[in-house]
């Protein structure tokens, strides 16, 4: 009897599921996280929805502080065991932490703006709050892929206590380097996701070549310009803060 | 300005980003922190529309009906049925679109060139006036009264979409506390297994039609 309900229900579930871009609700942190990776097409989908949409943007907000502290403290801690005297202080596995994640988050806030300005000139006819999820979404997606290389990286930092007279300061910077690298696969998941969904938007008027291309490198570009900064200024004050606490 | 007071003013904003938000929807001490922390993220939402606070409480309520229904279920039916659950929680964010829409057309409804008493009497107006059925000012405003009717029947239909996808939520829910019941019999269970299923594929078929845009 066991076998013949499973039979029903694996036969009834099958049809029922045979659409893969089905809309996936916010659950918990870790299924978010694999929706990022394996469902961005449901992912896509779920946030078209203005209903789903609010709950989707904290999930996706969650995603991106948790991996940019995770991999800002390692860093820090990394940079902090080497002895790396620069702009994050005395202190860099708590400056560095807090760095990442108020720059990389304010940023995303101040460029939001120019987001839809461009988007706005590719034609496409969004709402503010598209915007945002889409790049809470590029954000989420570099965050989760951070947390997957920080193994790699945490490696690399481990040949630094042997004696091959490593550039400490080089593996640093790399670390540093990492979150611009990886945001480059965002910016990649960014553009997939506007084609998919170029079918359900609304376009104003038709642009011609690769338009999306060109509107997904314009948001990349200005980010680019305005994290390192971002990141430069507020490591200064964190780095200020911690230490007159010290 | 320093730091600090930039710090000061930003949380002071924040704070009131979250209390707008608190505004529209219930959330815990950790939601309202992110909403002050990230506020930048969220006042975009606060210019969205909402679904009525009715509309709201029963789709709330008919959620919360479900998973008390599905807590009371064998573990091992629970586990037959979880990607049936899931199907219709991510449905019932489906039925809270349907009430945004509602609230949208509600929203137009009220305003002053979707009063159809206004333009009826501006219809009156123009043929007191003399004005012939072909006249062009009376032709416009006959064309208003349309979309205002064509828009009342959308209203209509939606609604009573919302309705039925309600409706076929509490009979989905009765169905699984059947199936919490220990008096069905063993031979019973995937027929009412498969009756859940039909109601979840009614549900589905009821609210997303075809031609439905998302954006």
């Amino acid at each position: 009897m066991a076998v013949a309900t499973d039979t029903l229900a694996a036969a009834t579930l099958d049809a029922a599921h045979a659409d893969s871009a089905r809309p996936v609700r916010p659950r918990t942190i870790v299924h978010d996280l694999d929706t990022i990776i394996r469902n961005p097409r449901g992912l896509d989908t779920a946030i078209l929805d203005p209903a789903a949409l609010p709950r989707w943007l904290s999930g996706l907000i969650r995603m991106s502080a948790v991996g940019l502290l995770v991999y800002g403290a390692v860093v820090g801690s990394i940079a902090q065991m080497a002895g790396y005297e620069s702009w994050l202080g005395g202190l860099p596995a708590l400056t560095l932490p807090l760095t990442l994640i108020s720059a990389f988050m304010l940023t995303l806030a101040v460029c939001l703006p120019s987001f839809y300005f461009y988007t706005q000139l590719s034609g496409l006819d969004v709402p503010f709050r598209f915007i945002v999820v889409q790049a809470l979404r590029v954000q989420a997606h570099t965050s989760v892929l951070l947390l997957g290389v920080l193994p790699f990286y945490a490696a690399l930092a481990l040949l630094m206590v042997l004696p091959l007279n490593f550039n400490t300061e080089a593996i640093v910077n790399i670390g540093l380097a990492l979150p611009f690298i990886m945001g480059l696969t965002g910016i990649r998941a960014l553009l997939v996701s506007f084609k998919a969904m170029l079918p359900r938007i609304e376009i104003t008027h038709e642009r011609r070549g690769r338009f999306l291309l060109r509107m997904v490198l314009a948001w990349g570009a200005v980010f680019s310009v305005v994290a390192p900064v971002a990141m430069y200024r507020l490591g200064r004050v964190y780095a200020g803060w911690i230490g007159g606490l010290g | 300005m320093t730091a600090g007071s930039t710090l000061f003013i930003y949380l002071l904003l924040g704070g009131v980003v979250a209390v707008a938000m608190r505004m529209r929807e219930a959330a815990g001490p950790l939601a309202f922190g992110l909403w002050v922390i990230f506020w930048p993220f969220y006042a975009p939402l606060l210019f969205a529309p909402t679904v009525t606070a009715q509309q709201d409480d029963l789709i709330t309520g008919a959620r919360a009906d479900l998973r008390a229904a599905v807590a009371e279920l064998p573990p091992s039916t629970r586990a037959l049925l979880a990607d049936e659950v899931d199907r219709v929680l991510a449905l019932t964010d489906g039925m809270a679109r349907i009430a945004v829409g509602i609230a949208d057309m509600d929203a137009v409804l009220a305003t002053p060139s979707f009063d159809a008493a206004l333009t009826r009497q501006t219809l009156d107006a123009l043929t007191a006036r003399g004005c012939e059925a072909a006249d062009p000012r009376v032709l416009s405003v006959q064309t208003r009264l349309q979309n205002i009717e064509q828009l009342h029947q959308l209203r209509a239909r939606r609604a009573a979409d919302l309705e039925r996808a309600l409706l076929t939520l509490q009979a989905l829910t009765s169905e699984v506390r059947l199936l919490a019941c220990a008096f069905l019999g063993r031979g019973e269970v995937p027929e009412a297994i498969a009756q859940v299923t039909a109601l979840v594929r009614t549900l589905a078929e009821g609210l997303f039609a075809p031609d439905e845009a998302l954006v």
